[in-house]
Formats: structure tokens, sequence, C-alpha cells
């Protein structure tokens, strides 16, 4: 695991309960160490794009992967996909779309604008933490980002 | 009654035989005079002619069929041939015979020359022996003189035997036997002095010369016997070359001439069968004519006694030959015509031929039949007329047809009488030649009072120019028929239309003019123009739409038809008193556009209208009086009127009315057109009323369409919004019970008792259930939703695919799969394969405690429509509560025997209703169920 002192995730999601047992399956997996969290789209745009609270930050320095919800208060969860990959400096960063949803309607749309990963979170606790650990593992650890990023 | 003669020509040939025969008997005499002796050739040689000899004397004989002194010289002759054979045959044998005693001769004498050669030889054979045996003293030298002695014993033998017939020689052989007896006897001697004295002994007496002495004697015998032995044969060498080639030569003549004449013979006698053949082939195809002609062919004598009958006869006369032969020929004959036959007879006597005399003959069955007679006399070998051949042909068929031809030449001439055709005859002008008598029926002339004038005076001006047209080239063409309508002047001043065929028959031998037919047409024409009125009216009026324009058509249009002063539609209200008329046709007088009363124009056009009858006034003032409506009649200018109701449910609906400002005759058809118009118009006038209506509930519908779907769609976005809101947050709490449970079981777990961690389990296990609900009933809302997409399904490989996809999760069971025949439909096939998901995963579900499990998936062909089913052998349900099986949430088990929602068949049958089709189920609890579906509507049988 030398990789983990790199890991920055970007979590976005509103509802408090489901945020702490998102972190709950991350720290699981041995995935929470550097985490962001932004409770609404307005703010994780802030953050990726470093503006407003977060116009110190640069850039480069991330995030590495982006889990987000698309129900989301301010500015819709699909609205910030389609900023994130409609920007050139921004689209190389994966971005996983975590939602209660199954509307074929939300999947097709992520898809449309981007979206790495679809994941619709379930109920069962269990399988939802096996869920988290198997795209922070596939994403984080395993997928080479490309080397724009790196740079 | 065949008389054979031969023919003179087969005479010439059998005299030819004869001559040939005497050439050979002469050759063959001379051949026999000149030798005297015969062998075994000749003998058979002479036996072969004699034969030949025979058999041309016999057929001569028997087919020459001469006089008989001309068989005499034929016998004669092949006596005389047969004497030439057997004498040239003993000539040929002694010739041969001579031949071969010569060579047996010669043969003897070279026999004897041989045997004597070999005497000479065994002698010397001797004398060397001896010598031999004395000089070495060996006995083997003594073999080959041991044997001499044996072959000369045996020499002389057969050289008597060979001279036995010449004395002088068998003298000679005497002496040589006698000389070697003595030349034996010396050797004899010599052997033994050399046995008593040695060879000393020998050699005293061999010098003594005696032994030379006896061979020279013995040798002057042999060569006296060879010498005359050598003259013999010299002289017989010379004998066979002589005789050789005359033996040959007679053999040759003799051979050649017996062939010569078998070739001869052959000739004849196959030209003799042909001609023989040819002969009866002829009398029996005459024989075949008179068995098989149609005509009766009678024989008789003079005095007319029937002698011969053919089966024609029989036929045309009745009677077999057996019932006339020997009989007189007047039983054939009426009476009243005896005197013609003995007339014919008489002349016939006369040698005269009597030809194609017709007349009557009596049957058997006592008709008379009609015929044709041909007499012609018989002669007898002599020439002798000795009676008579008749020939009688049946010519009833040919009088029938002459009556038949002069019975339609009469009918032909009363049909002309009492036509309603009529004909007449054209010059090359157009002047009438003759016309028919039913002429009178057809235009109220008589034929005088046409004939002569010219027929183009007859036809009405309008037309004139265009029968000119046709006149032209029909005038000109020889065999041209043509037709043309045309409307003639009729005696009493109409114009009837005639249907007129002309044909140029001015080459015709027995007409020589322009034949024309007519017809009168005028009821056609009228009734064609009628229709093509009506016709034309509802063309006019088909794409009018506004009522009052249609009024107005056709107003217009029946008033022009029938030349009237107005016409006029009324509609009439529903009082039935009060009508208006909203348009009119007027050829110039007042319009009479307005609203009126009925009973204004009197109780005679109310009552014959109110009962549906026309109101028929062809002159006002005669008809009308002035109570009656006369005055309203002639207050707007009308003298004649048809005025036609229209009775629909029983009440007076509408009118139609021509007027005419003088009176007028109406006719019959011009009545029938305004029934017909008023019929029609009212038609039209309703059928666009209802049109408009229709337009109107069309429109209406349309509208309410338009809203109940913005309606729907503004329900359906409603339930996407419900849909995706329960999608997103009615699962976020059950997340949240769910996954705070299990982060306090995993974090104080150890310190809480047992029965609270069961209680959190519970809590966990309601919530999953919960969310498991939630999936279900928005699968079930989208199925709903979803837009159908058919295509061509291949329902066989996703009926597979589904099977394969849940034998997973029966792994280790107990399964039988039987997959029928499964045609492909149409439908949508992620929609369809969610069906067969679900009844598949049912089937499985429900027979997971039978062993073995038995899942079976097929179709039916029903009256046209493919019934597909699954079936299984689990738990099955009751019947009773078949009509809550695809309830949504309904369930016929409970959950802690078999897991699930309820969702899954009402899914399905959204899904197979959204297709069209329709799905039912049997089943019995505890023995399987059976699930049907169609996926499209069902015919209606």
């Amino acid at each position: 695991m030398t990789a983990t002192h790199a890991v920055e995730i970007l979590l976005v999601e509103d509802t408090p309960e489901d945020l702490e047992l998102a972190l709950r399956a991350l720290q699981k997996a041995n995935l929470a160490n550097h985490i962001q969290i932004a409770r609404d789209g307005a703010e994780a745009l802030e953050f990726v794009f470093c503006e407003g609270a977060y116009a110190g930050r640069r850039l480069e320095d991330g995030p590495k992967v982006i889990l987000l919800d698309l129900k989301l208060p301010k500015v819709d969860g699909l609205e910030v996909l389609r900023l994130i990959k409609g920007d050139p400096r921004t689209k190389a960063i994966p971005v996983v779309v975590l939602t209660s949803s199954k509307e074929q309607n939300d999947v097709v749309e992520s898809y449309k604008l981007g979206v790495n990963s679809y994941i619709v979170k379930p109920v069962n606790f269990e399988r939802f933490a096996a869920a988290v650990q198997g795209f922070g593992m596939y994403w984080l650890l395993l997928n080479e980002a490309p080397r724009e990023l790196n740079r | 009654m065949t008389v054979m003669t031969t023919p003179l020509s087969s005479r010439t040939r059998w005299s030819a035989i004869a001559l040939l025969g005497a050439l050979t008997a002469l050759l063959g005499l001379f051949a026999v005079l000149g030798w005297g002796e015969l062998d075994t050739t000749g003998l058979l040689t002479g036996a072969l002619f004699v034969l030949l000899g025979s058999a041309c004397v016999s057929l001569a004989w028997r087919n020459a069929g001469l006089t008989l002194a001309i068989g005499r010289w034929l016998l004669a002759g092949f006596g005389f041939g047969l004497v030439a054979f057997i004498a040239l045959s003993l000539a040929s044998y002694k010739s041969a015979r001579q031949l071969v005693e010569t060579g047996k001769s010669a043969q003897n004498a070279h026999g004897v020359l041989e045997g004597l050669q070999e005497v000479r030889i065994d002698l010397l054979s001797i004398q060397t022996a001896v010598r031999g045996f004395v000089l070495t003293g060996r006995h083997d030298f003594l073999a080959p003189y041991h044997q001499a002695l044996a072959r000369l014993q045996n020499d002389t033998r057969r050289l008597r035997e060979l001279t036995a017939d010449k004395p002088r020689q068998q003298r000679r052989l005497t002496t040589l036997a006698r000389l070697i007896g003595e030349r034996s006897a010396f050797s004899n001697e010599i052997l033994t002095a050399y046995h008593q004295r040695g060879i000393a002994g020998a050699a005293a007496l061999i010098s003594t010369g005696r032994g030379q002495a006896m061979m020279t004697a013995i040798a002057a015998v042999i060569g006296a016997l060879e010498h005359d032995e050598r003259t013999l044969l010299a002289q017989r060498d010379g004998q066979i070359r002589a005789l050789t080639p005359r033996t040959f030569l007679i053999l040759f003549v003799g051979s050649f001439m017996s062939v010569g004449l078998l070739l001869v013979v052959v000739f004849l006698l196959n030209a003799e069968a042909t001609e023989r053949g040819q002969a009866e082939a002829t009398s029996r195809m005459a024989t075949e004519v008179v068995r098989s002609t149609g005509d009766a062919v009678i024989t008789m004598t003079l005095a007319g006694t029937i002698t011969s009958w053919n089966p024609g006869a029989e036929r045309i006369l009745g009677y077999a030959a057996h019932e006339v032969v020997g009989k007189s020929v007047l039983m054939l004959i009426p009476l009243e015509r005896a005197d013609e036959e003995t007339l014919v007879l008489s002349k016939v006597a006369r040698g005269e031929r009597v030809e194609a005399l017709e007349t009557v003959r009596m049957r058997k069955d006592g008709q008379r039949t009609n015929l044709s007679v041909a007499v012609s006399p018989l002669q007898d070998n002599s020439g002798r007329i000795v009676g008579a051949a008749k020939v009688l042909r049946d010519i009833s068929e040919r009088k029938r047809a002459e009556q038949a031809a002069r019975a339609s030449e009469d009918r032909i001439a009363a049909l002309e009488q009492h036509s309603w055709d009529a004909v007449h005859l054209l010059s090359v002008d157009g002047v009438i030649l003759y016309e028919s008598p039913s002429v009178i029926r057809v235009l109220g002339y008589t034929p005088e009072e046409l004939v002569g004038r010219n027929s183009f005076e007859l036809i009405h001006p309008d037309d004139v120019a265009r029968v000119g047209e046709l006149f032209g080239p029909l005038a000109t063409s020889p065999g041209l028929t043509l037709t043309a309508e045309v409307r003639v002047r009729h005696k009493d001043g109409s114009w009837p239309w005639m249907d007129c065929v002309a044909t140029n028959l001015l080459e015709h031998p027995a007409v020589r003019a322009i034949a024309v037919n007519y017809r009168d047409i005028t009821v056609r024409k009228e009734s064609e123009k009628h229709f093509r009125f009506l016709n034309d009216l509802s063309e006019a009026t088909r794409t009018l739409i506004d009522p009052e324009q249609i009024m107005a058509v056709t107003a217009r249009m029946l008033g022009g038809h029938l030349h009237v002063s107005r016409c006029a539609y009324a509609d009439v209200e529903k009082d039935g008193e009060r009508f208006s008329i909203l348009h009119d046709y007027t050829d110039g007088c007042r319009s009479t556009v307005g609203s009126y009363q009925l009973s204004l124009f009197g109780p005679r056009a109310v009552t014959t209208l109110y009962s549906g009858q026309t109101l028929i006034i062809r002159n006002v003032e005669e008809e009308l009086s002035p109570a009656e409506g006369a005055d309203m009649f002639n207050a707007i200018g009308i003298k004649a009127i048809i005025t036609c109701p229209l009775i629909k449910d029983g009440a007076l609906r509408a009118m139609m009315a021509v007027h005419q400002t003088t009176p007028r005759a109406w006719q019959p058809r011009e009545i029938a057109v305004v029934q017909d118009v008023v019929e029609r118009c009212w038609a039209t006038l309703e059928r666009r009323s209802a049109e408009e209506k229709l337009q109107q509930l069309n429109t209406e519908l349309e509208q309410r369409v338009a809203e109940r779907t913005s309606a729907l769609e503004e329900a359906n976005k409603e339930l996407e919004a419900f849909s995706y809101s329960v999608s997103h947050d009615l699962r976020a709490p059950l997340r949240t019970l769910d996954g705070f449970s299990q982060a306090l079981i995993e974090d104080y777990g150890p310190q809480l008792p047992a029965e609270a961690k069961r209680y959190l389990q519970t809590i966990r296990a309601g919530a999953q259930r919960m969310a498991t609900l939630i999936d279900d009933l928005l699968a079930f809302a989208h199925v709903s939703r979803q837009s159908l997409t058919k295509r061509c399904v291949d329902t066989n490989s996703m009926v597979r695919t589904a099977l394969t996809e849940l034998e997973e999760s029966a792994h280790g069971r107990e399964l039988e799969v039987r997959i029928g025949e499964l045609p492909p439909c149409e439908g949508d096939p992620a929609l369809l394969k969610q069906v067969w998901f679900n009844l598949l995963s049912n089937a499985l579900k429900y027979t997971r405690k039978c062993h073995p499990a038995i899942v079976e998936a097929g179709c039916d062909r029903d009256r046209g429509t493919n019934t597909y089913f699954v079936r299984d052998n689990g738990a099955g349900f009751d019947m009773k509560y078949v009509h809550k099986l695809f309830g949504v949430f309904q369930r016929l088990h409970r959950a802690e025997d078999y897991e699930g929602t309820g969702v899954g068949l009402a899914i399905v049958q959204r899904v197979i209703r959204r297709h069209g089709g329709r799905i039912w189920a049997e089943a019995t609890e505890g023995h399987g169920a059976t699930f049907h579906f169609t996926l499209e509507p069902e015919i209606e049988l």
C-alpha cells in the first residue's frame, strides 16, 4: 500500500447519514486518508476548479477521483458531471457516480456526459462497503491516470 | 365368283422350260453315247437330274393350264429333258469310274516296283550278314540275317498278290522265289561249315562263287519283272492324262446345266407366285369393297332372281342375305313401280347400263326408302349376259335435306313477313330496290311506298352527313359490313332510332345490292340517355358540399335535360305543410324561389303528394278546376306539371317539380327521370348532412383525444417525477436503517445482549425487504411507462438464454428442462425477455421441493395464433384464487415457503397486455402450474 498517501478522493454527498456510511465504508477499505468532502454541487465545483473558498488550491493537486451523488442541493450532480467533463483541464479526472437511483434516464445521461463508473448504492451495507472498496481499488490503485494529470 | 385364267405369258415361260429340258437331254445323250462305264458321282448327279426333271414336269403340268395338246408338247419336252439328265449322269459316272480304275492299276505297278526293290535289299543284307559273321565270328552279326529272311517271305507273298492278274509276272515270281530259296540254303551251308570247320571251311565255300552266280540269276529275274511293270505304268499315265480333262468337262457342264435349270425354275415359280398373289389381292379387295360399302350391291338373274346380297343391302333394305337370295327382286319393289324393274332388266338384257335412277324400294319393315340405282349387265366367261349387278344408294338423307331447305326458305319468308326487324336492299346510289314486308311495323310504310325512293330522304337531317361518310366506303368495298345508329323518319312523323347493319353484297350473285338490316332501338337509346343523365348528375353533385348548391345544380340539369320552363327542388318542413324553394331553374320565366304552403295548390295536389304519388298534369285548364288549384298554377304561369314527392318515414320530406308554361304531353320516361332525380337529390343531401355531422363528431373527438393525451402526458410526467423521487429519496432512509444497524453491531456488538443483536438484524431485514419492494414497484411502473419497440424476436434463443442465467441458481438440483418448438414472434425484446425470465424463474422457484423438478417451455398453434406456455410440476395453486394471480403484491404462497414480492406476474401480465396478447394460468395445488400467453390479438371465429 505504498501509494496510499497520494490518495485524494472528493466525496460529494449531501445526506449526512449516507456521508457517514460512505466514509465508514472507505475507512474499512483503507481509502479514507485524503478525503475531501463537498456537501453540495456548488461546493464540489469550487473545489475542483479552485474557486471561492478553495481559490488557494492548485488545479493540478487533484482530486484523483470524484465520488458524486446525483441528487444534490444547489447544483445537481449531473450538472457537476457535465462541467467537469466539459472542461479540458478536469475532464481526465475519473468520476464515479454513486447514487440511490436506478432510473435508466440517470444512467444513460451520466454515461453520455462521460462518467467513468455508475454505482447504485445498495441498501445492504455490506454490499455497499464491498462496492466502495471495489471501485476505490480500481480507480486509485490499478487504473493509471493519463500523463497530463501526473504532471 | 372369281374366274381364274392363266395368262399367256405364263404359257410362254413354261414352254421355255420345256425347251431348256430338251437341250439338256440332247447334251446328256451325246455324253452317254461317248462312254461305257459309270461311277458313284455319276449316279448321284443322274439322280439329281431325275429329281429336277420330275419337279419341272409336274410344275409345268399343274401350272400351265394349257389345252391338252400344248400340255403334251410340254410333257414331251420335259420327258426329253429328263432323259438328257439321266444320260449326262451316266456319262459322267462312266468317265469318272474309268479314271479311278486306271489310277488303281498304276498304283499297283508302283507297289510291285517297290516290292522288288525291297527283295533286292534284303538279299544284299543276307549276304553281308553271313560274311560279317564268318569274318568276325560274332553272333550279333547274324540278327539282320534272320530279319531279312523273314521279310523276304512277306515280300514275295505281297508281290504275288499285286500281280495276280498278270500270268507272265506270276511265272517270273515263282522263279524268283525258287532262286531266293536256293540263296538262303547256300547261306545256311556257309554257316554250318563255319561251325564245323571254322573260318577256313566257310571261306572255302564262299570262294566257290556259287553265291555270286545265284545273285546274278536273281537280279535278272527282278530286272524282267521291273521292266514289265514300268511299261504298264507308262501306259496307265498316258491314259489318265487323256481321261482327266474329259471327266471334268462333263461334270462341269452337268453341274452348270443343273444350276441354270434350278435358277430358271425358281425364278419362274417366284414370278408365278407374285402374279397369283396380286390377282388374289385384287379379288379380295373387290370382295371387301362389296362387303364394306355403304351402298347396297345386289346381283340377280335376268329373270329377277336375287343371287347375291351384300351387308350394305342388308342395312339399307333391312333383309339379311339368306332371306332374299334365291327370291324374286319384285319383293323389294312397290307395286306401282313393278314396270320400272321390267324395263330396267330388259335394258340390261340388251347389254345397256342404267345410271342414277332415283326410285323407291320397300324395306323389310314396310317403310319406303329413297334410293339411287345403277344397274349393269353381268357376263359369263363366254361374254353372254346372264344377269344384272345393281348398286343402290340411300338418298333419303339428301331428300330430307332438300325438304328441310325448302321448309327453311318458307320459314325465312314467313319471318320476314312478321319480323320486327326490317331489311332493305339498296342500289349503289342508295335507291331502295327491295323492302321487306316487316317495314310496316318498323316504320309504318308499306314496301311499295318505299321501293324506288332514295333511302337518304328518310334519314334525320342531323345524321345524313354521318351516314354519308359511312356509305361512301361501303358502296366501294364488296363484302364490307358496317353498323350505325341512325334516326329514321317514321310515317307518323317521329324519328325513331334504328340500329342498322349494312353489308355490301353488290358482287353476291344472288343479291347484287347493299343489304341493310335495321331495327328500332329507340327504347334502348332513351334509357341510355336517361342513365347517362343520372350519371352526369351524380358526377356534378358528387363533390358539392353546400346543400343549396346541390339543389341548384340538380334543378338546372334536370330542367335542361327535359327542356322544361322551370325546375325546382322543394324542401318540406317538418309540419309537412310549408315548403321552401331555395333555387330553381327557369328558361326565362319567373323564378319561384320563396316559401309556400302546400294547401294553396289545391286538395288534389295535397292528397296525391301525401300518398307518395306523382302529380302529373298535362294541361291545367283541362284537368283542374279553379278550386282544385288551377288558380294558383295560373298565378305562377304554369300549364303542365310533374311534381314528385319524397316520403321518408311516412312523412313528406321533399318534392321535385318541373313546370311548363304550355300544355305538355309528358312521356313516361320523363316522369321516371323526375322520380329518380328527387330520390337521388334527397339522398345526396342526406348524405351530405350525415357527413357533416360525422365531420363535426370527428373534430370533437380529436379535440377530446388531444385533451386526454395532454392530461395523460401530465400524469405520466408526475408519475415519472414520483418514481424518480421514490427511487432516490425513499431508499436513502432504508440505507440509513440498515447501515447504522450494521455499524451498531460491528462497533458495539460485544456489549449488546443477543436479543438486541437479533432485533437489529430484524430491522435490517425489514429495511432490505422494503428496498426490494420499492425496486419491484419501480420496475412495474417502468413497464407501463416504457415505450414498446417491436422487432422480430427469436423466442427460442431468448428462452435458452434466460434458462442459462437461471440454471446457475438451481445448481445442484435435480432438474429436467424441456424446450419444445418456439416460433419467433413480434415484440419488444427487453420486455419479452422479462416475461420469459419471470415465468421461468417462478417455475424454478415453485419446483424447488420437487424431485425431479420438470420445467417445460413450448408453443401451441391454436386457430392461427401462437400460444406460448411455461409448465412446471411444482407447488401449483388453488384455482379458487386464480383471479388474484396477476395482481400487484398479490401472493398465493406464504413468504416463509416461497419468497417474493408479488410483482413478477403483474409485470408479465402488463407486458403481454401491452403487446395486445392475453395470459392465463391453469394449476392444481401440489401438482404444478401452466402459464399460457399470446402476443397478438386472437382471431375471433
